[in-house]
């Protein structure tokens, strides 16, 4: 169950993004993405739901092969928020949201009673009901962002893939993100995985944690064993110190630079 | 309620038009010679003057007919493009398309080529878009896909290329300068019923192309992660809708010439009036460039003293309107 990457590589014709990575993601849990930029964490998303071949390797969702499904099928199974990006045409909050809904519509069916009943719960969920007849291109990047968010939900799907989504959000919409993402993990089963730049963030929410670095897996697994200060110092070249912090109940780190010793 | 509007519209114009020129025919008149010929009844036509049913049938309907579906053609297509290469400013010849069509036209005037007829000059014309899309196409494949920027820049290469080839043409004709020139600035004089027929034919099989890829091109304005990520094919959709939309300019193009301006200013307009959903916006377009183009032409053909190249209108009204939107739009961020 769940997805079983195994071995696979993955380079753009002229440089290599992944080397070797296999790992595991089980159902019901929050999976946190950290590493430098440009160490293939978006990549890995990529080739999770299916947008990107591995050279080598293969990624199974549920025992089967990735590219096996088709991409309507993979669409009712798992949703993306990705990196923040620009809507050229107007299209208003209340439409895009709508849009999460159409891998579960036929092409040309009207969106039924029940869909309508989908995108309401959603939009006052991430509480942005009221903003929607307010067009695209018209929002802040914040905005943006919460309308991509809730677009993800209505689509309904077992599993969600978030690219850096809560990247141009204020600190109180990132927490109420991260809330309703932990709380359908926690009570109704689904399986996350997010790319954060905030270790902080990741270390407070997620209860796996994935460490990448030059295209490979730095460490993976619980959070509690991976989040150490040596592997933070391996994989982002800082000094880290890790500590419990008592306010938030969960571990957190703080980074000082690190200075290269000369001999 | 829109569409209604529109299509009426469309018929209004139609039947005006065709009333309009060096022999005016009236409205009811002109019903009556198409009730005649439709119907089959002979009768309708008792008591007018004779050269009225041919003036109305043989010269001016094939002519308003072509210019209303190349207008169509060229606004549903410009949403297309509009729509794959996420920029609200592209037009059916950003790719090149109208280059190559204007250099296959160029190819076949200079060497005086009328080996299929009338056909010659249309059937280079196509040729030249098509070899020019493929052209683009290849050239802005990279391993991952097609991005809208590479489509662009791919594009503006290839027409700049085609145009100093052109020009050279041009240089080097002599007594065909003239025909190239007369061409390139675009025409409907003289269309036939078989324009008719073939530009409808293209325009009627592009429209079901797009409506049934509409939902998927909304998708595709999220970007084409995301578009991928709502179960759409991104790659095969927009090879497919691309093909499609220059396919019908393409046609357009090889019976009319270049017409500037209505692929890119009718999606605009009609924006405003539909929202950008492509499943309303299409249609809207459709009939919008219809109107639009067959009342160019009218002006052209039947108001101006003397008869202007459509596309030398399309373009000297068109562009001053452009200008005035995308002032409006920096001024006032309406949302066009």
């Amino acid at each position: 169950m769940g997805f079983i990457v195994d071995h696979i590589a993955f380079s753009y014709p002229d440089h290599p993004v992944l080397t070797d990575v296999s790992l595991t993601i089980d159902p019901g849990h929050f999976y946190g993405i950290l590493g430098p930029n440009g160490c293939g964490k978006s990549t890995l998303i990529d080739l999770l739901m299916g947008h990107q071949r591995p050279n080598s390797g293969r990624i199974t969702y549920h025992e089967r092969n990735v590219h096996a499904y088709s991409r309507r099928r993979l669409a009712r199974e798992m949703a993306l928020v990705p990196q923040n990006f620009y809507v050229n045409f107007p299209f208003t909050a209340l439409e895009v949201v709508l849009m999460g809904r159409y891998p579960h519509l036929p092409r040309f069916a009207a969106p039924s009673a029940e869909d309508v009943a989908i995108i309401e719960a959603v939009m006052e969920r991430t509480g942005i009901a009221r903003f929607r007849n307010r067009y695209m291109t018209e929002m802040s990047g914040g905005e943006r962002q919460r309308v991509i968010f809730a677009r993800a939900l209505a689509q309904g799907t077992p599993v969600l893939l978030l690219d850096e989504a809560t990247s141009n959000m204020d600190i109180h919409h990132t927490l109420a993100l991260m809330e309703i993402v932990t709380t359908d993990v926690k009570d109704a089963g689904k399986t996350a995985v997010s790319v954060f730049q905030d270790v902080n963030l990741a270390a407070t929410y997620c209860d796996r944690l994935i460490l990448m670095k030059n295209g490979t897996i730095a460490d993976w697994g619980e959070t509690d064993s991976v989040l150490t200060a040596d592997n933070l110092g391996i994989v982002f070249d800082v000094d880290a110190h890790v500590y419990s912090d008592a306010f938030t109940r969960s571990r957190k780190v703080s980074f000082r630079q690190r200075h290269a010793i000369h001999p | 309620m829109q569409f209604m509007l529109l299509a009426i519209g469309l018929a209004a114009t139609v039947i005006l038009s065709t009333g309009m020129g060096y022999i005016p025919v009236s409205p009811t008149q002109v019903l009556r010679i198409i009730g005649a010929k439709l119907a089959g009844i002979p009768g309708l036509t008792a008591g007018m003057d004779e050269l009225y049913p041919v003036v109305v049938l043989d010269v001016r309907l094939p002519r308003i007919l072509t210019a209303a579906v190349v207008g169509g053609g060229l606004a549903v297509s410009g949403c297309v493009y509009q729509g794959i290469l996420l920029n609200p400013l592209a037009d059916p010849y950003t790719l090149g398309v109208s280059a190559g069509a204007a250099f296959g036209a160029a190819v076949a005037l200079l060497l005086n080529l009328t080996a299929m007829g009338t056909y010659s000059i249309p059937l280079f014309a196509f040729a030249g878009a098509s070899l020019t899309l493929l052209l683009v196409i290849y050239l802005s494949a990279s391993g991952g896909g097609m991005s809208s920027n590479n489509l662009i820049l791919s594009g503006i290469i290839v027409a700049a290329i085609l145009s100093a080839g052109i020009s050279f043409f041009k240089y080097i004709a002599d007594e065909q300068v003239a025909v190239i020139i007369f061409w390139l600035m675009g025409s409907f004089g003289s269309r036939t019923w078989n324009d008719v027929g073939l530009t409808l034919f293209f325009v009627t099989i592009g429209l079901v192309v797009f409506l049934f890829f509409a939902r998927d091109l909304n998708l595709l304005a999220l970007g084409d992660r995301t578009a991928a990520s709502l179960g759409v094919d991104t790659r095969r959709v927009m090879i497919i809708l691309l093909a499609t939309a220059s396919l019908v300019t393409a046609i357009c193009v090889s019976v009319s010439g270049i017409i500037g301006f209505v692929g890119l200013l009718v999606p605009h307009m009609m924006r405003t009036l539909t929202g950008p959903d492509n499943r309303r916006l299409l249609p809207a377009s459709l009939l919008a460039g219809a109107i639009l183009l067959l009342w160019a032409d009218t002006v052209t053909r039947a108001v101006l003293p003397h008869e202007i190249p459509i596309g030398v209108l399309t373009a000297l009204i068109g562009g001053p309107f452009f200008c005035y939107i995308f002032r409006r739009k920096q001024m006032g961020k309406t949302a066009i």
